[in-house]
């Protein structure tokens, strides 16, 4: 269990964390979502200790992370791909991490298979891809077999089925009972990963609860509608409280109204539909919707 | 903590059972292994360090390095000695003295080693920060105390090993050129011993300073430039103050306390000049030295974020 309470980091003038709290339950994956710079990866810093908070204190099963006598049975974490040494192999790697704690050289084997690493555990880590670097990382915090598991952005390079290994992973790793902390922005595969959300927005928490609560109330209704006659339905629908947005000579998308009102209004003005698709909002729209006034670093628009 | 007994009630997400994928997550958290880990401790934590020393490559090319050196000084003492020696007879003191200066030439070198392992032992910290491998390091060593500790005494056992066998190789070539110029030293009275064991200490305590260097500016270029500064700015600039206040007393003084002039006057011994510091004061400000760059290094250290 991860515990956070009024934790702070600032440096400097600014306030990369601001007081937040939170607690992450075992047994399910908690994803970790915010914009560029939302506090998302310091936040996860001050979970393991790496950097120290201005004020507040996270804890992980009781405990700041320094005070745990064998940190890595307690905790797994892939904050950075990088966080190993170029010159090494990856064998070498875990087998150092592996020495802090005396676990056997068998474990290591153990994880460097479970991770498909095997081919090129004796290759030094400066020649491994993105996809190989993250799965290290995957490999060094599962060496302890921990309880609670950290993993910032961990399919960052990963190939589809790395990702989709990934998730599995994940998956398994919370059916087993244990603690999971996980940020993406890959939203298709948080929608997939995730029973619970924490979102930052500036340091702040402006969303804690479960994945399907943040997508349906955010959502709107949203009909998608395919007619021979799109031009006299849509002049049909027209009022105060509906938006149309016509996609293309046949279809529309009607907000504000449902299907079932399509589709009667269809039949009194004699008009022949092929498709009414009721379209629910997605994680990445009801995210954005969110996030919008908490983004710092926003794109131009396209030339 | 057996990955294969649940934890809790599992969550109903449809990949939760699902089969495994091609590196198989089914046994990624069912292990099955005896795990059998134990805490974290200082013993455990130096056996990583020295795992770290002995997996860089870096490290060996120096250790190849000083090695090289330590070569060529050695050739270069046996050809002097066959010019200088060959057709002289020494009596039994000078012969001695003779042989005592075969070791102190070939000791010289380490002056120069002494840079090598200063650099190896700067970058021992420094890579850390660099490569960004710090992070998976204070995971595992969370105990910031500790994981200095025992870096700083794996990186001095490192150098210890290597200045030994620096060393035996020393005794191994120069003992049979004495044996075969008639210019043994007294192997059973001290001096040979002290200038020995008092070099080796010079070079691990030297060494110290530029770990502690590493560990204050967190750079590998910032380290070592600073660590050569501090060797030789002080040399340079007691020099010039020299020249400037034409030999004046403090000028002599002060350069008593400056880290060449305290290696020397350590390693000296009994051979120690009237105007030196005692050896154990020349060995205390030498160890004073590493100690005003290592305790800095290692508040830091322990206060910043890695």
């Amino acid at each position: 269990m991860i515990t956070a309470s009024g934790l702070t980091k600032s440096y400097g003038e600014r306030t990369a964390v601001d007081g937040i709290s939170f607690a992450l339950e075992p047994g399910r994956v908690t994803g970790f979502l915010g914009p560029n710079g939302a506090g998302k990866s310091t936040t996860m810093r001050l979970a393991m200790g790496l950097d120290r908070p201005s004020a507040g204190q996270i804890t992980i099963n009781g405990r700041p992370y320094a005070e745990h006598r064998a940190p890595l049975r307690e905790v797994g974490a892939v904050l950075d791909a990088g966080a190993c040494h170029p010159g090494w192999t990856g064998e070498q790697q875990l087998r150092i991490l592996a020495a802090t704690h005396a676990i056997p050289k068998a474990r290591v084997q153990e994880v460097i298979e479970m991770t498909g690493l095997s081919s090129v555990a004796t290759r030094r880590i400066k020649s491994y891809s993105l996809g190989m670097t993250q799965r290290l990382g995957i490999a060094a915090a599962m060496l302890g077999d921990p309880g609670v598991l950290i993993f910032d952005e961990p399919i960052n390079g990963l190939d589809p089925e790395g990702v989709r290994w990934v998730r599995q992973l994940v998956r398994r790793l919370a059916a087993q009972g244990r603690t999971v902390f996980i940020s993406s922005h890959l939203m298709s595969e948080m929608a997939q990963t995730a029973d619970h959300l924490i979102v930052l927005g500036q340091g702040r928490i402006i969303a804690d609860q479960p994945l399907g609560d943040f997508i349906d109330p955010a959502g709107e209704t949203r009909v998608l509608v395919r007619t021979e006659d799109a031009q006299a339905l849509m002049a049909a629908l027209a009022g105060a409280q509906i938006t149309l947005v016509c996609q293309d000579a046949e279809t529309f998308e009607a907000r504000g109204i449902d299907a079932r009102s399509i589709g009667r209004r269809a039949l009194e003005i004699g008009a022949v539909v092929h498709e009414l698709t009721p379209l629910h909002s997605s994680l990445e729209e009801s995210y954005l919707r969110l996030t919008g006034n908490y983004v710092e670093h926003r794109s131009g628009g396209l030339v | 903590m057996n990955a294969n007994t649940s934890r809790a009630p599992g969550s109903a997400h449809p990949d939760a059972g699902s089969t495994a994928s091609a590196a198989s997550p089914t046994s990624a958290a069912s292990t099955g292994s005896a795990l059998g880990a134990a805490e974290v401790s200082f013993a455990r934590a130096l056996r990583a360090e020295w795992l770290k020393l002995t997996s860089l490559r870096l490290n060996w090319w120096l250790s190849l390095a000083a090695l090289a050196v330590m070569v060529l000084t050695l050739t270069a003492t046996v050809f002097s000695t066959r010019y200088l020696l060959a057709d002289t007879s020494l009596q039994d003191t000078e012969a001695q003295l003779t042989g005592l200066g075969l070791f102190e030439n070939a000791f010289a070198s380490f002056t120069l080693i002494t840079l090598l392992m200063g650099a190896l032992a700067a970058v021992a910290i420094t890579t850390e920060h660099s490569s960004g491998s710090i992070r998976s390091s204070l995971a595992a060593v969370p105990n910031r105390s500790i994981f200095f500790a025992a870096k700083l005494l794996a990186v001095c056992g490192f150098i210890a090993a290597l200045t030994a066998a620096l060393m035996l190789l020393c005794f191994l070539v120069l003992l049979p050129l004495a044996g075969f110029y008639d210019v043994m030293p007294p192997l059973w009275e001290p001096e040979l011993w002290w200038m020995t064991l008092s070099s080796a200490a010079v070079v691990i305590i030297t060494a110290a300073l530029g770990f502690g260097l590493g560990a204050l500016l967190r750079s590998t270029a910032g380290a070592v430039v600073t660590y050569c500064l501090l060797l030789f700015s002080g040399p340079i600039a007691l020099g010039l103050l020299q020249a400037l206040t034409d030999f004046a007393p403090w000028v002599e003084e002060l350069a008593r306390f400056e880290i060449f002039a305290l290696q020397r006057q350590f390693t000296a011994g009994s051979a120690s000049l009237a105007t030196d510091l005692p050896v154990p004061l020349a060995g205390a400000l030498l160890l004073a030295w590493a100690g005003l760059v290592l305790i800095p290094g290692w508040l830091l250290f322990t206060r910043r974020d890695a």
